[in-house]
């Protein structure tokens, strides 16, 4: 017999009218409770949801590049030389671009000399980092290993206020590809969240939606407030918690078939 | 109950009885009707729309709406945004509630969403102008516009609004909830008695009604 469940997954707008339901509100407000359903979901995607995305981004002649327009953070920063991924060093004291010039960026950076000594870098490495499986032009990555750690040939430094990610290093990188794994807001038309994050949201926009009117009382704020963090520490209990093959795990690991004493 | 029906109904009523004499026979049809649409509107206003509020039950307010189920999609070449004559004047309520559902003709289940007049500079700059492709109205004068949402094969609409009575037709049906038939007699002529509408609201407060 067909499988008649409801679905595991909804989208913000079920969100948004499950809440105006509870609410016994009618569709006054729906802009602006789906607005704070957005922000809602952004924050659980930075947090216990996380959205993780990879990109790949050419090097310009500045041995930078944009980064995409829903980059919030970044996991990882990797390199491909020789197709093979090299993770990257950080370093806040690389110079930023000094603006634009008719649009183009302008920077004093070392582009000059060769770069043999980085893509020189020794192939013999035992440990690094697996990035996010993703598509890239089409492409599936089922996982992208990267070499991590202990080399410091390249740096980079991430410019928020231009979203741009800028590279120190000798000599020009200019097109080759900076591996980036990073959280995205996760929200577009077709986000979907998992139903039991529904309470959460509709938690979130109730509080959010009572918490700068100056006639409710802060008594009224307050417990919207409580409800919702109550219902994001439930959330983030339910999305961590211990399955039942993870406790077997752990208590056979130490079972041995020895004679007992 | 027709509007033609009511107002003879308000005539009879004056015309005999126990109706007091400084009313009996003297007022025209007219000026009936006028007194009817003061009624209903403070029916509407004031004893359905606090009723709605207190009880969150904006159901009580759809029960005075009328519904058209054709109404032309128009484009304003001028401003670049579709719009819709209303059908008619609509019962003012805070939030526009008097206008109770714009929606495609067979689309209920998707209706478009109310959004404050002279919102639109913040609403587009927001995320959920993007992330929430729903067709967007809101109310200017005898017209609602339409967001840039609309795609072009709508091209009627249907509107469920509350019209108030002097925009009625001899025949149209009055809408009257079962059971305030005699609230609006009752007020039309205290109206036309000159005295004031009777307190509804047991808050020892002067100022509401």
């Amino acid at each position: 017999m067909e499988n008649q469940d409801i679905s595991g997954f909804v989208n913000l707008e079920y969100a948004v009218k499950t809440t105006i339901m509870r609410m016994d509100e009618d569709d006054r407000n729906y802009e602006k409770y789906m607005q704070l359903a957005i922000d809602g979901v952004t924050k659980l995607n930075m947090g216990i949801l996380p959205s993780v995305k990879v990109a790949h981004l050419t090097l310009d002649d500045m041995n930078s590049c944009n980064l995409p327009s829903d980059y919030i953070d970044y996991t990882l920063i990797g390199i491909e030389i020789g197709g093979r991924l090299w993770t990257l060093t950080r370093n806040t004291n690389i110079s930023l671009p000094l603006g634009d010039n008719c649009g183009d960026w302008t920077r004093d950076t070392i582009t000059t000399g060769s770069n043999e000594n980085f893509l020189e870098l020794s192939p013999d490495v035992s440990s690094g980092y697996m990035f996010n499986q993703h598509y890239y032009n089409g492409t599936q990555f089922s996982a992208l290993y990267a070499a991590g750690g202990g080399f410091n040939k390249a740096y980079y430094r991430i410019d928020e206020r231009n979203r741009r990610l800028i590279m120190l290093v000798q000599g020009s990188l200019s097109g080759y590809n900076i591996v980036l794994e990073y959280t995205s807001s996760g929200v577009n038309k077709d986000t979907v969240i998992p139903r039991d994050a529904v309470e959460y949201l509709s938690s979130y926009i109730v509080w959010q939606s009572i918490m700068y009117r100056r006639d409710v009382s802060t008594g009224e704020k307050e417990y919207a407030r409580t409800q919702c963090v109550r219902a994001r520490r439930a959330l983030y209990a339910k999305r961590n918690s211990f399955t039942l093959s993870e406790f077997l795990d752990e208590k056979y690991v130490n079972l041995s078939q020895g004679v007992k004493r | 109950m027709t509007k033609q029906n009511l107002i003879d109904l308000i005539q009879h009523r004056l015309s005999g009885g126990d109706t007091p004499q400084e009313l009996k026979g003297k007022y025209h049809p007219r000026i009936i009707e006028k007194h009817c649409e003061l009624a209903l509107n403070y029916l509407v206003n004031t004893i359905a729309y606090k009723e709605a509020q207190r009880n969150m039950d904006w159901g009580v307010l759809d029960a005075y709406a009328k519904t058209y189920t054709d109404v032309e999609v128009l484009t304003d070449e001028i401003r670049n945004e579709k719009y819709s004559v209303l059908p008619s004047k609509y019962v003012a309520l805070p939030k526009n509630r008097g206008i109770r559902m714009v929606a495609p003709i067979q689309g209920q289940d998707k209706p478009f969403v109310y959004r404050d007049n002279n919102t639109k500079w913040l609403y587009s700059s927001l995320d959920v102008n993007t992330v929430s492709a729903d067709v967007r109205f809101y109310v200017e004068g005898e017209k609602i516009f339409y967001s840039e949402h609309i795609p072009n094969v709508i091209t009627a609409v249907l509107i469920k609004m509350i019209v108030p009575f002097s925009d009625l037709g001899a025949n149209d049906e009055v809408v009257i909830p079962q059971g305030f038939g005699k609230v609006v007699v009752d007020l039309v002529l205290q109206s036309m008695m000159g005295m004031p509408m009777e307190k509804v609201s047991n808050n020892n407060n002067a100022n509401t009604p």
